[in-house]
């Protein structure tokens, strides 16, 4: 079972109505979201909720039935026995691609943002900070930063480390992409604060946040990916 | 100091006549006039000219059209922003591109300072255009709100080494600017009139106020032509 399976599955178990809408399910055979709720007493959307989920990881097999207005999904659980086949020897190094992928999205989504509104001399400037900061920092660092391509930007980038990663040439943890970027997301917002100040600055980060892929940024929201630069830790940073 | 020491030119025919040698070294100065009359011709004129003939660095801070409409209009009238004169001593900044949802899509006063600040210490420029106020009026609630804080940004203007010009807008038939108060923060009040004279528009230009200097009060009908604006400081509209 994949890391990110395991975790939706012990969510959804762990929730409240996990175990006895199992129980009714088990019970009652196909039954759609409207029965479970008013057994249960639950809400309908809470009962649906729990009904997704559950099919979503494996636990319920799911049909469609047709309603006389509309088409509605009905549920059953697949087997009375539930089991977890989770080898902890699994490691996060399945996300080591998609976190760099979000890094390495944000950081150029600042640099691109800086470009449109005119401010183009951030380029060089990051160029520069990262030379610097590859050659101050500690070997599992300064490693990492020397995937980063201030060019050739986010796709060059992101296929660099991507490469680098699965081919094993690049041997690192998740503390370490998360240590490197922290500190090249320390410079580049030093940079621009300098640049265009603190508010600013701060709102170039928080657009690039915004523009970076879905699936990644729930990971960094999961892995904590950011928690030095929270939005008012940027601002209080900058202003000293 | 003399006279040119403590003005700063426009660059722009007729109108440096108009108000005796430009604007007054380091004021906060205003510009209206309805759509379309020229008024980011002339601040783009304003903050070109400042590096071509006198080595100024400038920064035009966009908020309301995009970046690349200014830099377009400009080389119609002959200014190049990757020309010779730029020497990176001119700066378009698009502050627009920074809006989120969260902010109702405007940024403040506070919030130029704060740039400006940094900006200002890093880039030296000489010379200010924000383009335009009623964009960053929509960050407040009501007219008191945004006169008090315009009123603060330009005595934070005034204290820097630089000088500014303000664009705001003037609403047919209305007040001579927007909101009826911008006037009052600025040293000086440039107005631009486009008027219907049988069937033809006519372009205008009036020099309303103008502190530290006695200056042409008159209405003068003025040009625009590959090079610009050129203002007619030796004939009146009447
Ligand atoms: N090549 C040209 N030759 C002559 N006139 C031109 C030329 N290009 C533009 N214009 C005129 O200049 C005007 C543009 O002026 P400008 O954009 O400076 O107006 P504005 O006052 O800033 O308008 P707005 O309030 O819409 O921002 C146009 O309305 C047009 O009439
Ligand atoms: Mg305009």
């Amino acid at each position: 079972m994949k890391r990110e399976h395991f975790r939706a599955t012990v969510g959804i178990l762990a929730g409240g109505h996990g175990l006895p809408i199992l129980r009714l399910l088990h019970s009652r055979g196909w039954s759609i979201a409207s029965d479970v709720a008013s057994e249960l007493e639950i809400h309908t959307t809470t009962a649906s909720k729990y009904l997704t989920k559950l099919h979503e990881v494996g636990i319920l097999d799911r049909r469609t039935r047709d309603c006389r207005t509309r088409k509605a999904h009905e549920y059953r659980l697949r087997s009375p026995r539930i089991s977890l086949d989770v080898d902890i020897r699994d490691s996060q190094d399945d996300d080591l691609v998609p976190v760099c992928e979000f890094y390495s999205s944000v950081l150029f989504g600042m640099i691109k943002k800086t470009e449109k509104i005119g401010w183009a001399i951030i380029n060089p400037a990051v160029e520069e900070t990262l030379s610097e900061l590859q050659d101050s920092s500690e070997n599992e660092i300064s490693d990492i930063i020397a995937y980063i391509d201030v060019k050739g930007g986010h796709a060059s980038t992101f296929r660099r480390l991507r490469e680098a990663i699965e081919s094993g040439e690049l041997q690192c943890e998740l503390i370490d992409l998360k240590k490197a970027f922290t500190a090249v997301f320390e410079r580049v917002l030093g940079l621009c604060s300098e640049g265009v100040g603190p508010t600013t600055a701060s709102r170039i980060f928080q657009l690039a946040l915004r523009t970076s892929p879905k699936r990644a940024s729930s990971l960094a929201a999961e892995y904590g990916l950011l928690d030095v630069f929270s939005e008012d830790a940027v601002y209080d940073r900058k202003r000293g | 100091m003399t006279e040119s020491e403590d003005r700063v030119k426009t660059g722009i025919e007729g109108l440096d006549v108009l108000s005796k040698g430009g604007f007054p070294r380091n004021s906060v100065n205003l510009v209206s006039g309805p759509a379309g009359s020229g008024k980011t011709l002339l601040a783009t004129q304003f903050f070109f000219n400042g590096a071509r003939d006198n080595g100024d660095a400038g920064l035009y801070i966009v908020l309301e059209e995009n970046r690349e409409n200014i830099i377009r209009a400009m080389k119609n009238f002959e200014m190049d922003l990757d020309g010779p004169e730029d020497k990176g001593r001119l700066f378009l900044i698009d502050l627009g591109e920074m809006r989120t949802e969260q902010d109702r899509g405007v940024v403040s006063f506070r919030e130029i300072a704060d740039f400006l600040e940094s900006f200002i210490a890093r880039s030296k420029p000489k010379r200010l255009i924000l383009d335009s106020l009623p964009v960053v009026s929509l960050y407040y609630r009501n007219v008191e709100e945004f006169r008090e804080e315009l009123f603060t940004f330009s005595r934070y203007l005034r204290q820097q080494d630089l000088t500014t010009l303000l664009i705001t807008e003037s609403l047919e038939d209305q007040y001579l600017t927007r909101f009826g108060v911008e006037q009052f923060v600025a040293d000086s009040f440039i107005v631009l009139g486009l008027e219907d004279v049988r069937g033809e528009l006519r372009r205008t230009l009036t020099v309303r106020k103008m502190r530290f200097t006695k200056h042409d009060t008159a209405k003068h009908p003025f040009l625009i032509t590959p090079r610009g604006i050129e203002v007619m400081s030796g004939e009146k509209v009447v």
